[in-house]
C-alpha cells in the first residue's frame, strides 16, 4: 500500500460482525497467507436502494478470487468498490469499510487517483485507447516522468506479463485498434499492470472473446498470481472454477439487495459447497 | 495451451504412480516379513498401511476437484476416471499386503511349517504382475493385459496347488493345521493381488483406447 495513502489513515476500528454467511476456510487461508484486502461489513446504496448488503470477505494476497453470482446479485458492484469506481456515479452511498493492507480506501482523505494505481482494473469490453500499442501501456506510466528507456523497458516488460510481446514487438507504433479482440484485451491487462498495481480487478474480462482467447487470458491471470492480487467477476463458472483460488458466491435477497452466501477454497466451493443455494446455482438448478 | 491444467493433470498422475509405489514396498515388506518371520516388519506394513488409505483419499478428492474445475475431456476424462477407480484397486492391495501382515503376527506362537514352494512362486509373480501393471499404467501399453492375463492363468494354476497342499498337510499333520489355513489365506492374498494387477492393466487399455473388452 502506499505511503501517499497509508499516511492518511484514520486509526479508526469497526467491528466486523459475520452472520448469515457460509465462509468456509477462505478467511482462515487469508489469515496464513495474508490477505491483501479486506471488505467489512460493506454496503452500498443507489439512493434508498441498497444494492450490496453487509460484505465480509478477505482477499487473500497473490491469489485469484472469483465472484459468481446470477445477473443483479452485486458482484460487479462489489468489485468496483474496491477501487472506488463506484464513485464516479451520483448517488452512491457506502457503509463499513474496505481495506487495501490496513488502509480504509474510503477514507475521504485518500487519493483516489493514487488509489487506482494500486489498484487496477480490466473491464468486461476491451477498451484500448485511440493510441498506438506502445502509447496504450505506457499511458499509466507517464505521470511518473522515467526515462525513455526505462519508459520503453516498463512497456516492454508489461507486454511481455501479458503474453503480447511476441505477437507486437514488431508493431508498437501502430494503432491498437488493429489488435484482435483477444489481443485487445492482452493490451489492456499489460496496460492496467504497467504501473505495477497491487492488485487487479477484472470484471468479466473475457465475456467479448471467444473459447481460445478466454483460454489465453486465464492461462495469462495464472502466470500474473503471485505478483498479482487477482479479482475477478465472471458470468462463467467454469471459468472460476478454472481460474480461481477462491470463490465467492453472491445472490440477491429478499429485498433485492446483493449479498455474499458462501465464500471458500475454489475446489471446496465446487466439489462440496457448504449452502444449498450455492449448490443449486452451480449445479444449474437456478440462475 | 492450458499449461496449468497440463500441470494439475501431471501432478494427478504423479500422486497415482506414488500411491503405487508405497503399495509395492507394502506387498514386499509383507512377504519379507513372512519369509524371514520378521514381527518387527510385519507390524511396519499394518502401520503403515493407513498411510495408503490416507494417500488414496487425496487422490481421490485431487481427481474430483480436477474434475470438477478443469473439466476434463477425451483421454483426460478417460485418465482421471481410471485414476479414480485404481486409487480404489491399489489401496485394496495394500489391504492385501496388511492382511499377509497379520496372518505374519498370528504365525509367530504357532509350531512351524516351511513355507511351501507355491507361495514363494505365486509371491514372485503376483510382485512382477504389479510392477508389470503400474509400468503398463504409465507407458499407456495396450498389449500388457494379454501377457499379465497369461500370467494371472499361472497364479491361479499355483494356487489351485497351493490348496491341495493345504488340504493334505491339514489332514496327515493335524499338529500345523492352523499354520497351514494361515499360510493357505496368504495364498488367497496373493492370487487377489494378481487378479487386481488385471484391472490396473486394463485401465492402461481403457486409457490408450477408450474400451476394454
Amino acid at each position: 500500500m502506499s505511503d501517499v495513502i497509508a499516511k492518511r489513515q484514520t486509526a479508526e476500528v469497526a467491528s466486523t460482525p459475520r452472520v448469515g454467511v457460509t465462509v468456509q476456510t477462505a478467511n482462515q487461508a487469508a489469515d496464513a497467507l495474508g490477505h491483501k484486502m479486506q471488505v467489512e461489513d460493506f454496503s452500498l446504496y443507489y439512493g434508498a436502494f441498497k444494492a450490496i448488503s453487509g460484505i465480509n470477505l478477505q482477499i487473500v494476497e497473490g491469489r485469484i478470487t472469483a465472484f459468481i453470482g446470477p445477473s443483479g446479485c452485486g458482484k460487479s458492484t462489489l468489485l468496483r468498490s474496491l477501487n472506488r469506481m463506484n464513485d464516479l456515479i451520483p448517488s452512491v452511498r457506502t457503509d463499513g469499510r474496505v481495506l487495501l493492507d490496513s488502509t480504509n480506501i474510503y477514507d475521504p482523505r485518500v487519493d483516489v487517483v493514487e488509489l487506482r494505481r494500486h489498484v487496477g482494473m480490466v473491464f468486461q469490453r476491451p477498451n484500448p485507447f485511440p493510441k498506438s500499442i506502445f502509447d496504450n501501456v505506457a499511458f499509466g506510466l507517464r505521470r511518473l516522468k522515467l526515462s525513455k528507456s526505462e519508459l520503453e523497458d516498463r512497456v516492454q516488460e508489461s507486454l511481455r506479463r501479458a503474453a503480447l510481446w511476441d505477437d507486437v514487438k514488431d508493431r508498437l507504433k501502430t494503432p491498437a485498434t488493429g489488435l484482435s479482440g483477444g489481443q485487445q484485451q492482452r493490451l489492456c491487462i499489460a496496460r492496467a499492470i504497467a504501473p505495477e498495481p497491487e492488485v487487479v480487478l477484472m470484471d468479466e474480462p473475457c465475456s467479448a472473446l471467444d473459447p481460445i482467447s478466454t483460454l489465453k487470458i486465464e492461462e495469462l491471470m495464472m502466470d500474473l498470481r503471485g505478483r498479482y492480487t487477482i479479482v475477478i467477476v465472471t458470468h462463467n463458472m467454469q471459468q472460476a472454477a478454472r481460474a480461481s483460488d477462491y470463490t465467492a458466491f453472491f445472490m440477491m435477497n429478499e429485498q433485492r439487495s446483493g449479498e455474499m452466501v458462501e465464500y471458500g477454497p475454489t475446489g471446496t466451493i465446487f466439489t462440496n459447497p457448504q449452502d444449498k443455494r450455492t449448490e443449486d446455482y452451480i449445479t444449474g438448478r437456478f440462475g | 495451451m492450458r499449461e496449468h491444467y497440463r500441470h494439475v493433470l501431471a501432478d494427478l498422475e504423479s500422486e497415482l504412480a506414488q500411491l503405487g509405489t508405497d503399495v509395492q514396498s507394502a506387498v514386499h515388506a509383507a512377504l519379507w516379513a513372512l519369509e524371514h518371520e520378521s514381527l518387527g516388519f510385519a507390524k511396519q506394513v499394518i502401520t503403515n498401511d493407513s498411510l495408503i488409505d490416507q494417500r488414496r483419499y487425496a487422490l481421490e478428492r485431487s481427481a474430483l476437484d480436477l474434475i470438477a474445475r478443469q473439466q476434463p475431456l477425451a483421454r483426460d476424462l478417460r485418465l482421471v476416471s481410471t485414476i479414480l477407480s485404481l486409487a480404489s484397486e491399489l489401496e485394496r492391495i495394500g489391504d492385501y499386503a496388511e492382511g499377509i501382515a497379520e496372518l505374519v503376527l498370528r504365525c509367530a506362537s504357532l509350531p512351524p511349517l516351511i513355507l511351501p514352494e507355491q507361495i514363494a512362486a505365486m509371491a514372485t509373480q503376483s510382485q512382477a504382475m504389479l510392477k508389470a501393471a503400474l509400468s503398463a499404467l504409465h507407458q499407456r501399453d495396450a498389449q500388457a493385459l494379454e501377457r499379465l492375463e497369461a500370467d494371472d492363468n499361472v497364479v491361479d494354476d499355483l494356487y489351485r496347488t497351493m490348496t491341495a497342499w493345504a488340504f493334505t498337510t491339514m489332514r496327515e499333520q493335524p499338529a500345523v493345521l492352523e499354520r497351514a489355513t494361515y499360510y493357505l489365506w496368504v495364498a488367497h492374498n496373493l492370487e487377489r493381488i494378481a487378479d487386481r494387477t488385471i484391472n490396473i492393466a486394463e485401465g492402461a487399455v481403457f486409457i490408450s483406447t477408450g474400451t476394454v473388452d
